[in-house]
């Protein structure tokens, strides 16, 4: 492999590489077609999109969720006395301790601070319960559900022909040549992002992808020997 | 679960620096094999951390700073394994502990967000090659300085650095298909996502920069040395520009690789 000669020709396609991947890159840019569609999810609104006679209409929104993370709580009991040394008033506050995560079949092990059996905190297999409290008087609160994953039902129109598609973030559906990619949700809005995509430069900048990988192995085998002879 | 989160994962954690920190004195005191054993040593007590990591956050553990800090110090005793006679020079073969050392510590100050869960974006195949392929990148990227900076302090001296030289090249030469797989697949996996190759966030933008000086640096010839150093310098500060400060400061901050 220690051939100036072959070195050159590895950097030749590394370089043709980089331009197929700018050139699909471009293709899609210009030739390409990108729209958003911002799909309300409650109640289903459809999307027609400017460009062509496409219809998306979302059948049903669904977010996966973890199951929670619990903050363990210490009680604390604060008292007040008067002048005569009397207790006047007394109250339990709540120090935070750390976070403690649940086994999936709803029990919880808070080490030295107690535990809870299977079920205590997931009711009927589906529900986490927001609060519970140990043995030992220590309180358990659920904390923000982390999202899994989000997961679109819709089904897409066009020329006539129709179909139905189950899409999330790293899923994108193709129809009519057209990619159809959830890219984001607004939880605030209740909003999903949809892309819409043409890109016929795609393969070309995947080829250029696959080239420059495959090259730059080659190159470092090339390079081993490059090494002696600096 | 919280003993493990707690108490059994930053002890192991502290142990592990520890342990690659005596093995990194022990090759200077040239007891290389006695020195390869205790890093062998410290790559377990490594490997035990990311597997606590893995165990309490339910997924694989390289979903922030301090995970991927954690994972550094697992592939670096492999590395050393493969590069020790393809090095064969002290300052160079007793780095690979040292950085292990370095890492380490700097995962025990990182905010150790264990309970960390994979959000949407990060549910895809492409997560786990996109991120190792970046890590075994970095850590060799780490050892490639030391040996730059070898080769500095010797020729400084006026003594010949051509070893340090070729060990910095060759730590180099390897990296770079690594580094060109992760640029790669993080181009095709936003492909997937998002519906576009190339966002230009600050991240990106930072790694491409990255990959090109360090490109450039396996072009130079060997008699233009002076140049190859100074393009390895550039190299490495956007790799820790890439690395750690984009994570770390807020102004820098990526909206599409902080998790």
């Amino acid at each position: 492999m220690n051939n100036p000669a072959l070195r050159k020709t590895l950097l030749f396609i590394v370089y043709t590489a980089i331009l197929l991947i700018i050139i699909g890159m471009l293709v899609d840019k210009f030739k390409g077609v990108n729209e958003y569609a911002y799909l309300n999810t409650a109640p289903p609104s459809a999307w027609q999109s400017t460009k062509s006679d496409l219809q998306i209409l979302p059948a049903n929104f669904k977010i996966e969720y973890y199951p929670p993370d619990y903050a363990l709580y210490k009680p604390v009991c604060t008292s007040s006395t008067s002048n005569a040394g009397q207790t006047i008033t007394e109250s339990v506050d709540y120090e935070f301790i750390t976070q403690v995560r649940p086994h999936r079949d709803g029990s919880i092990n808070a080490g030295k601070y107690g535990s809870l059996p299977p079920g205590a905190l997931l009711i009927n297999n589906t529900q986490w319960i927001s609060q519970a409290v140990l043995p030992n008087g220590f309180l358990l609160q659920s904390l923000h559900r982390s999202e899994k994953n989000y997961i679109l039902l819709l089904s897409a129109s066009s020329s006539g022909k129709s179909e139905t598609f189950a899409i999330n973030v790293n899923q994108p559906a193709k129809f009519q040549n057209r990619l159809l990619h959830l890219v984001s949700f607004d939880k605030t809005a209740g909003i999903v992002i949809l892309k819409i995509r043409h890109a016929p430069g795609r393969l070309l900048a995947r080829t250029g992808f696959f080239l420059l990988i495959v090259c730059s192995v080659l190159l470092s085998i090339a390079g081993k020997n490059y090494v002696n002879a600096r | 679960m919280l003993m493990l989160a707690d108490f059994i994962m930053p002890f192991t954690l502290f142990c592990s620096a520890v342990i690659s920190l005596f093995s990194g004195i022990c090759f200077i005191a040239r007891k290389e094999t006695f020195g390869t054993m205790i890093f062998a040593l410290s790559w377990f007590v490594s490997l035990t951390v990311v597997i606590i990591n893995g165990v309490v956050s339910e997924s694989i553990p390289l979903g922030n700073m301090y995970h991927v800090m954690a994972f550094i110090p697992v592939c670096l005793f492999p590395l050393y394994f493969i590069f020790r006679k393809k090095i064969g020079v002290m300052p160079v073969s007793s780095s690979f502990a040292f950085i292990s050392t370095l890492i380490t510590i700097g995962a025990f100050f990182m905010r150790r967000n264990i309970y960390w869960r994979r959000p949407p974006a990060l549910q895809s195949p492409w997560f786990i090659p996109h991120v190792t392929t970046y890590l075994i990148a970095y850590s060799l990227a780490f050892i490639a300085f030391v040996s730059l900076l070898s080769a500095i302090s010797v020729a400084c001296r006026r003594k010949d650095p051509t070893v340090y030289d070729k060990a910095s090249f060759l730590l180099v030469n390897c990296l770079f298909p690594f580094m060109t797989f992760g640029l790669c697949s993080g181009a095709i996996w936003a492909d997937a996502a998002w519906g576009s190759y190339w966002s230009w966030d600050s991240k990106e933008t930072w790694s491409l920069i990255m990959w090109i000086f360090y490109f450039i640096y396996l072009q130079i010839p060997p008699r233009r040395i002076i140049i190859a150093r100074t393009i390895h310098l550039f190299a490495f500060a956007s790799l820790l520009v890439t690395f750690i400060f984009i994570n770390l400061i807020p102004r820098l901050a990526s909206a599409l690789h902080g998790y």
